[in-house]
């Protein structure tokens, strides 16, 4: 075959792939050739000279890591001379390393003491020097000691390709050490803390802050697990040792985690943990059996439903459970409590868009994932998503830097800005209409040849709509579109839409879809991401009200599940999140699980006001959260990490996450099936369960039967209303480090990364001038749904006008449309608290 | 009526510091106040003879001025310019005869060299590309794009036997090849004028007093390799020739040398300059590349090529200064007349930076294979004070030095390498008698070690080692052992670095190991420096100083 190279290597005869490096056709034989600043899933770069190795007609030694194979190449890598140059640069490299390994956290893992000793270099023959520089343990998470670098450059090529890009070697010579520009801080500079730089380190360099002095890597045992934050349920392995959390890794040292999945595991092992029960008497949460409160749960939800009926109980669950966890709770509120009042935090995070992206790609097959994004030719990334799925942005730059030319929509100048080769920098609220004017674009260069093919309906309703939006002033430039219509309109590059469901406004994600349509990118175009892990699976396990698991209609499919739950259920049709916590719902007895609807629902003043009313509150959760201090009942949760379970990721694949840590608790599913045998039946076994799921729910949910409809989705064009004055628009804004379940991101340290706590409003520069604000100063925030006060931060990234807040917060939250928390909304902000 | 004159004040770098630009707006001024108009003042870039600056030279006679000062201009313009008597106290002095010499070419200095890269330098204003036409200008150019095809181009290279002037030497017409069949949609070629050896100016001072010639060599590069856009990387320490090149541009873009379809060829072609922040390490190929794109310039192994894989990923070629300022003479004379200088394998001629003990320090340009004495006693009028010659210091600090007792060295890449040193980038450093060898490599090692990029381990930790035992040899610290492990991670700091300044950088430390070990094993067995000049073994005279 013409693509494969056949070279000999010690004597041995290797076949392998045309632009295989020699050092992995010596692996592919089992042939270890060392290697310090080579690092799998990283370029190489030539630097420490360990893996030289011998090539016949080459002059000199090569590099083994960048040399590529060559038909009838004779490599030798192990010959004396080899061993003394590799043994040469291991003395160099000692003489600039003056650890002690006997007390070094990496003892046992670190690649340098493991060639010393291969190479049987017993004693240093150069004497020691100390650099003597100052250790860097000023942040939560990374401790920096450049003392034991030995300048492979790992972590700058890693931080390049998919971190914050911060770091780079200074100064020269024997001086030459890594740093960040200007020696600033690791969160002065920008640091993600995404942690790439420390999974890749050979050495004792970089080290994770938490673990020091708990160990060596063969004191721990490694678990492989799930990420439990984002949508991408990234894999990772806790590293535990006596059953404690010392640090997270990952496959391979440079697959990617963000600081919540690397960092972030703090909720887990946090001792704010619940493990008891509470139950409110005289006034006060005092602990109680776990018999004592689930007796008094039942009974109380039983007794407000007898007395005013069916309607008047309802169930609230967030979107970071298992499938399991979900599929029972919805089952517990049908067929125990008899009532459809169950619905779970999607209502707010782009359920809608993602009913219809389901709808018109035909399923889980339908979805672009990570890798679709990595592979792409043109992309075109909306919003904060970024900072939503953290994980995109490692695939974006490795696009790009692969060639694909990336369109990013959205006014923050950040990091998508500079790379995109056009920045659609459209005023918030006008999106959609940018993506129309672009839309309108693409079909002038393509005309709708792609349309026709795939019978794309409502052709002409889109076309109507496009003409509506043509003119409608958005911020982003005409030329700018006209460019990124030219990249979108190249039919032959694979094109991705990159956006959050629950970071656009319903337009923008149709808008978004219908361009897709346009150019016939149906299948694996749209990644559409979700700011909670198992959005995906709550939705598919019927954690919605209009539908049972399966997306079986309400009440439609009341009769079948009757039969197979043995259940009489209502028939009624439920009330969906927002309507049982409006002021005048029949709810008066709720059980929320999972879920801070105090704080993290749009709109949660009035919420927690509607709470205090109800007769019965019962929260589940891993904290005494807001929600839980108002609640009569409040059962400890278990994290899936710790029960095992399944979700369904952002690529609709389904991810089995495997029961990793220890359990605090008893399981939900534990908790809910008591609860249902107090009221009329069982949930079963846990694996009656799973299999009971899995028969109405083929994998899931993750499978797709139905074919894509692709059908152009209606996007209103109507002009935006103008702002008054010089009022600015308040945006909210996906948090780099903090995460939506805040008491995550407290009990975890992420919220330290934050400015102020996380508790600020960011306004642009020219703003902070004109309204004669300094950076810090207590302002008001005022919106036509509230007031709140907080502290100013001037973010020289914004536009003009536009003011952010951090999403999911509970100032926030007070801020936005109950309806459309994505919706920009008129703020004032001014002096004073 | 007699001719008119031109006086030529040179406004190189060089005669600049001796206070040049106020000698030149002195005579302007002078010559004005006489009415004198039959003489006009212009300036040159550097003469190379910086020794003797301010330098004025008056053309058409060839009167050559040396050590001018605003005080002599009067003198200069009354008794020379008006009344017809050269000012003789001015004229160069022959250090052996001690006789006034009053013209260029009748200097030792200049008479046994042989201008091709310098032809035009002191001879013409930079400034003005009409001078530059009117020595025969962009008529290589003109021929190469509208009688030639690049083919042809590339053959008269190749046939001319031309190598890199930059120091490794790789045939320019196989290196033009090599990108002229590279598939891809853009290429590039650079001007390498990133001059980073200390003591070397030759490339600031052909880009000074000539930049035409580069510019010219640039662009029939590009139409040779078919390569659209080139840059000059260049020192930002070199404004001087930064604002002579941006001016150069200019006015070959104004005369449609540049830009679109140059002189109605077809070919177009752009030339971007791009300041270096003075690493001396961006002179490597791959390095200087990486500063082009905007990161730190350190170098990564090849292949590939900057030829298969280059600037922004894309087929570049990048040739020295002084290699393009040889393509013109090359298109225009052809390749049988150039590979008649020379020697069989080193064709054409190169340009040396003659300084240490020597009389005649300046920028020297002989044909390959000229023997070191000819340079040294001839034209470089030999060493000062009656010393005798120790050794010659050639390629700049990764370059070796090379003894006295073999003084017939002929100047070439082959030979110099086998004496183990380089020809580098033409840098040559005399020592006589009163110079410590071992202090010689100490000092050459500490300017590479410093300038390290630190990427690979053993040029920036190797370089360490060597200089530490080098620095307790010229202390009379050092033991015996010490030599072997010198020359141990000498050689092992050769053999295993990653680009050339790692790769070389040992040179001064192996050739004064292997041509003056003695010096070295007196200084650690029997704590003496043979030159005396280590400070710590400094003999005791009987007198304090």
């Amino acid at each position: 075959m013409a693509d494969l190279v056949t070279l000999t290597i010690d004597d041995r005869e290797v076949t392998v792939p045309k632009g295989t490096t020699v050092l992995y056709a010596a692996k592919a034989v089992g042939i270890e050739i060392p290697h310090l600043c080579y690092c799998p899933g990283l370029k190489g770069t030539g630097a420490c000279r360990i893996c030289l190795v011998e090539i016949e007609k080459v002059k000199g030694l090569v590099v083994s890591c960048m040399r590529k194979v060559a038909p009838e190449m004779v490599v030798r890598t192990n010959t004396e001379q080899i061993r003394e140059a590799r043994r040469f640069v291991i003395e160099l490299l000692l003489s600039r390393h003056p650890g002690l390994c006997l007390s070094c956290d990496k003892n046992g893992e670190c690649r340098l003491q493991q060639y010393a000793y291969e190479l049987g270099i017993e004693r240093p023959s150069f004497p020691v020097r100390d650099p003597g520089y100052a250790v860097d343990d000023g942040n939560p998470f990374i401790v920096r000691d450049y003392n034991l670098c030995i300048l492979c450059g790992r972590c700058i090529r890693v931080c390049r390709l998919q971190g914050a890009d911060i770091l780079d070697f200074m100064k020269r010579g024997i001086e030459t050490r890594v740093s960040t520009a200007m020696e600033r801080p690791l969160q002065e500079a920008g640091c993600d803390f995404c942690g790439s730089c420390v999974g890749v380190c050979p050495t004792g360099a970089l080290i994770e802050k938490e673990r020091r002095g708990k160990g060596r890597a063969w004191e721990f045992e490694k678990v492989k697990s799930h990420c439990g934050y984002c949508s991408s349920a990234c894999e990772l392995y806790f590293n535990m040792k006596q059953g404690e959390i010392v640090r997270v890794t990952t496959g391979a040292p440079a697959d990617y985690l963000c600081v919540r999945g690397r960092f972030g595991y703090g909720y887990l092992t946090s001792d704010q943990r619940l493990t008891t029960p509470l139950v409110r008497k005289g006034g006060k949460l005092v602990p109680a059996s776990w018999e004592e409160a689930l007796e008094l749960s039942a009974s109380s939800l039983q007794k407000v439903r007898e007395r005013y009926g069916p309607q008047s109980v309802g169930g609230i669950a967030g979107a970071s459970v298992t499938n399991e966890t979900a599929y029972a709770f919805q089952k517990f509120i049908r067929a125990g409590l008899k009532t459809n009042n169950v619905d779970s935090v999607l209502r707010f995070t782009g359920l809608n868009l993602l009913r219809e992206c389901e709808v018109t790609l035909g399923g889980a097959k339908g979805y672009a994932s990570l890798e679709d994004i990595a592979g792409a030719g043109v992309l075109l990334v909306i919003g904060d998503v970024w900072r939503r799925i953290p994980a995109v942005w490692g695939r974006i730059k490795r696009a790009a830097d692969k060639g694909a030319k990336v369109i990013f929509l959205g006014f923050y100048n950040g990091r998508p800005a500079r790379v995109a080769k056009v920045w659609l920098r459209a005023l918030p609220g006008t999106e959609h209409l940018v993506l129309q004017q672009l839309a309108q674009e693409v079909f002038k260069l393509t005309g709708g040849t792609h349309v026709e093919r795939l019978q794309v309906g409502r052709f002409g309703t889109f076309k109507r709509g496009l003409r509506e939006a043509a003119g409608t002033a958005t911020g982003a430039a005409a030329a700018e579109i006209t460019a990124a219509a030219e990249l979108w309109a190249d039919k032959k590059a694979k094109g991705v839409v990159v956006l959050a469901a629950d970071g656009v406004t319903v337009q923008t994600g149709r808008a978004a879809l219908n361009l897709c349509l346009l150019t016939g990118r149906v299948r694996n175009a749209l990644f559409l991401g979700h700011s909670l892990v198992n959005a995906q699976g709550v939705w598919r396990m019927g954690v919605v009200t209009e539908t049972f698991p399966d997306f079986q209609a309400v009440p439609r499919a009341v009769g079948r599940f009757s039969r197979l739950w043995k259940a009489e259920l209502s028939q009624t049709p439920g009330l969906t999140a927002d309507e049982m916590l409006s002021e005048d719902s029949p709810v008066k007895g709720l059980y929320i699980l999972g879920e801070d609807p105090a704080v993290s629902f749009p709109g949660c003043g009035r919420i927690a006001q509607r709470l205090k009313k109800l007769d019965f509150l019962m929260v589940q959760d891993l904290f005494l959260t807001e929600t839980a201090q108002m609640a009569d009942v409040v059962l400890p949760l278990s994290a899936p990490a710790e029960t095992g379970g399944a979700y369904i990721n952002v690529e609709c694949k389904v991810r089995q996450a495997r029961k990793a840590l220890p359990g605090k608790t008893f399981s939900a599913v534990q908790v809910i099936g008591q609860l249902m045998s107090k009221l009329n039946g069982g949930l079963g076994t846990e694996r009656e369960l799973r299999d009971e799921i899995l028969t109405i729910v083929p994998n899931y949910g993750a499978k797709s039967n139905t074919a894509p409809r692709p059908a152009f989705l209606p996007v209103d064009s109507a002009e935006p209303e103008a702002a008054p004055g010089d009022s600015l628009c308040l945006v909210a804004f996906a948090s780099k480090f903090a995460f939506y379940n805040s008491s995550w991101s407290r009990y975890s340290g992420l919220q330290e990364l934050c400015p102020y706590g996380g508790d600020f409003v960011a306004v642009s520069s020219t703003d902070a001038d004109r309204l004669e604000l300094a950076e810090g100063t207590a302002v008001t925030v005022t919106t036509a749904q509230g007031r709140v006060s907080t502290s100013l931060h001037v973010d020289p990234s914004l536009p003009a006008g536009v003011a952010t807040m951090p999403a999911h917060t509970a100032k926030t939250n007070a801020l936005v449309k109950p309806q459309a928390p994505n919706e920009p909304v008129q703020v004032v902000v001014g002096r004073g608290s | 009526m007699q001719n008119k004159r031109t006086v030529f004040v040179c406004q190189g770098t060089g005669c600049l510091s001796t206070g040049s630009g106020a000698v030149y707006e002195a005579l302007k001024a002078e010559v004005a106040k006489l009415g004198l108009t039959d003489v006009e003042v212009d300036f040159t870039g550097c003469h190379g003879f910086c020794e003797q600056g301010g330098i004025v030279a008056v053309e058409p006679e060839g009167i050559f001025y040396t050590h001018v000062t605003i005080d002599d201009v009067p003198e200069i313009v009354g008794s020379h310019l008006k009344g017809g008597n050269p000012v003789e106290r001015l004229f160069y002095r022959d250090p052996a005869t001690g006789r006034a010499v009053p013209r260029y070419h009748e200097i030792n200095f200049y008479k046994k060299q042989q201008r091709v890269i310098l032809r035009n330098c002191g001879r013409i204003n930079p400034e003005k590309i009409d001078q530059y036409i009117s020595k025969g200008g962009y008529r290589a150019l003109k021929k190469a794009l509208l009688e030639m095809t690049p083919e042809q181009v590339i053959e008269e290279v190749k046939r001319s036997g031309l190598r890199g002037r930059g120091g490794a030497g790789f045939p320019t017409g196989r290196k033009w090849e090599f990108s002229r069949n590279a598939q891809a949609d853009r290429k590039y070629v650079i001007c390498n004028a990133d001059e980073g050896d200390p003591g070397a100016f030759m490339d600031r001072s052909v880009l000074e007093a000539d930049p035409h010639a580069v510019i010219e060599g640039l662009i029939t590069a590009g139409y040779a390799t078919g390569a659209n856009a080139g840059y000059i990387y260049v020192r930002a320490e070199y404004p001087l020739a930064v604002k002579r090149i941006r001016i150069a541009l200019e006015h070959a873009r104004e005369r449609g040398f540049l830009g679109r379809d140059i002189l109605g060829s077809g070919f177009d072609f752009e030339v971007y300059i791009k300041e270096g922040a003075g690493a001396f390490v961006c002179g490597e190929e791959t390095a200087l590349i990486a500063s082009i794109e905007g990161r730190r310039g350190m170098p990564r192994p090849r292949p590939p090529y900057p030829a298969q894989s280059g600037l922004q990923g894309k087929p570049t070629t990048i040739n020295n200064v002084k290699t393009l300022a040889s393509v013109p003479p090359i298109i225009e004379q052809g390749a049988d007349w150039f590979s008649t200088i020379g020697t069989p394998k080193s064709k054409g001629t190169t340009v040396l930076a003659l300084s240490g003990k020597i009389l005649n320090s300046g920028l020297v340009e002989v044909p390959m294979g000229t023997p070191l004495s000819t340079i040294i006693f001839d034209i470089g009028g030999g060493i000062p004070g009656g010393k005798r010659l120790k050794a010659v210091q050639t390629g700049g600090p990764s370059g070796g030095c090379i003894p006295a007792k073999i003084p017939d060295t002929p100047v070439d890449y082959e030979t110099l390498t086998m004496v183990g040193s380089i020809m580098g980038s033409g840098g040559m450093v005399v020592m006589d008698e009163d110079t410590c060898m071992v202090e010689v490599a100490r000092y050459f090692l500490s300017f590479t070690q410093a300038e390290s990029c630190g990427k690979c381990a053993p040029c920036r930790l190797g370089t360490r080692q060597m200089l530490e035992i080098l620095a307790r040899i010229t202390q009379g610290k050092a033991q015996e052992s010490d030599l072997d492990t010198l020359f141990t991670i000498a050689k092992t700091v050769k053999e295993c670095s990653l680009c050339g300044l790692g790769q070389t950088c040992p040179n001064p430390v192996l050739s004064t190991l292997r041509y003056f070990k003695s010096e070295y094993e007196a200084h650690i067995n029997k704590k003496r420096c043979p030159a005396n000049q280590c400070r710590f073994l400094r003999r005791k005279t009987g007198k304090k100083t």
